[in-house]
């Protein structure tokens, strides 16, 4: 089940660029420039540049009473922020302030996460998300700094953490620890795949079957809500293992 | 069920009449490849039908817990609506984690030619 056109792949082709899912499953043949200019590669390369172009956009004029573009920035970040701050320890207490070294890293994976999922509802263009590949890379970026943070904030004395509440326990509760940390990889990775990929799937399977009777629409429109709720998910579970990194436990 | 043991029977017959008419070793080759294609197709069905099963249930009961907080306490409906689509989501995952593993059996399914080599089958 591959997506038969793709604009960007084809508007690449013609410029000489070897571009598409043909060149590659040949990798071998057509050099590193097939793998750099895959399809699930340039799409997240158009997100980027769909994503910068929206920012400059609303940075160029800069008004005390938002309006248009600005209105719509200043409303998203503030209202992640929100989320992050009521999601995340915030400095009350003893738990230390990280929404400074997380809120830049929710903001990059919520507006990329939305536009990756909502590209592929545009006939002719897919998500990048939609390959395993994509979607283990943004959760090993989640993996790596949450264990970098527990190690900044806790010392060495992180991983303790590891070894359960109760000390004389431990060859128990190990094992089962680092299970549960090998397992938010492929739990997280393949949750967003999964959802992004049937729901090409079953776009697919309907315009083969009924296209012509519009039968994806109410399809499309499901996949609107999923694209908005799997991009909660992931920032939520990936805060929630930022704040189990940094909390003290017992 | 006299239904489905008439049928039942009526196709252990036809097998018993047809199996003498294909020469013996084409006939067990394809005894076998059918065997294991069937079995691919049907744990596929399956998987994703017991994973829907009982991602429904929980479904369930976590939207009857929903709908209970916002009767007794309208003014939250906001709150306990967004916490229960984040809920049925994490719910969903599990049925598309079956999902998946369905696909990689149908699509990408990595055990088969080792399977189909042990046979002899190609």
């Amino acid at each position: 089940m591959e997506h038969p056109i793709l604009f960007l792949c084809l508007i690449l082709e013609k410029l000489g660029i070897p571009s598409g899912w043909i060149y590659y499953e040949e990798a071998a043949k057509y050099g590193t420039l097939a793998k750099v200019f895959a399809p699930h590669m340039v799409h997240s390369y158009f997100v980027c540049l769909l994503l910068i172009i929206l920012a400059l956009l609303g940075t160029r004029k800069k008004e005390f009473i938002p309006k248009g573009i600005q209105n719509f920035w200043e409303f998203t970040l503030e209202s992640l922020y929100n989320y992050t701050k009521d999601n995340v320890p915030h400095g009350e207490g003893h738990s230390p302030n990280i929404v400074p070294f997380v809120y830049p890293l929710i903001v990059f994976f919520a507006l990329y996460i939305l536009f990756c999922n909502l590209l592929g509802l545009i006939p002719g263009f897919m998500s990048p998300t939609a390959n395993i590949n994509v979607t283990l890379g943004l959760t090993s970026i989640t993996i790596v700094y949450y264990h970098l943070l527990g190690l900044r904030y806790k010392g060495l004395k992180y991983f303790k953490d590891f070894l359960g509440p109760i000390p004389w326990l431990f060859p128990l509760m190990l094992p089962a620890e680092i299970f549960s940390h090998v397992g938010r990889i492929i739990s997280l990775s393949v949750r967003l795949f999964g959802n992004l990929v049937s729901k090409e799937l079953l776009l697919g399977l309907l315009t083969m079957l009924a296209g012509k009777f519009f039968a994806p629409l109410p399809i499309m429109v499901l996949g609107v809500l999923v694209s908005f709720v799997q991009m909660l998910i992931f920032i939520t579970l990936s805060m929630a293992y930022f704040a189990g990194a940094v909390e003290e436990h017992h | 069920m006299r239904k489905c043991l008439i049928l039942g029977l009526a196709s252990l017959a036809v097998l018993f009449l047809t199996n003498p008419v294909f020469a013996q070793e084409a006939a067990n080759k394809l005894i076998i490849g059918f065997g294991i294609y069937s079995a691919i197709i049907l744990s596929a069905g399956f998987a994703v039908g017991l994973a829907a099963l009982g991602c429904g249930i929980g479904m369930g009961h976590a939207t009857r817990g929903a709908c209970e907080g916002i009767a007794r306490n309208p003014e939250l409906a906001g709150r306990l609506t967004v916490t229960m689509i984040l809920g049925i989501a994490l719910i969903e995952s599990l049925t598309i984690y079956a999902l998946v593993i369905a696909l990689i059996l149908l699509y990408a399914n990595p055990v088969l030619p080792k399977f189909l080599a042990v046979v002899g089958l190609s």
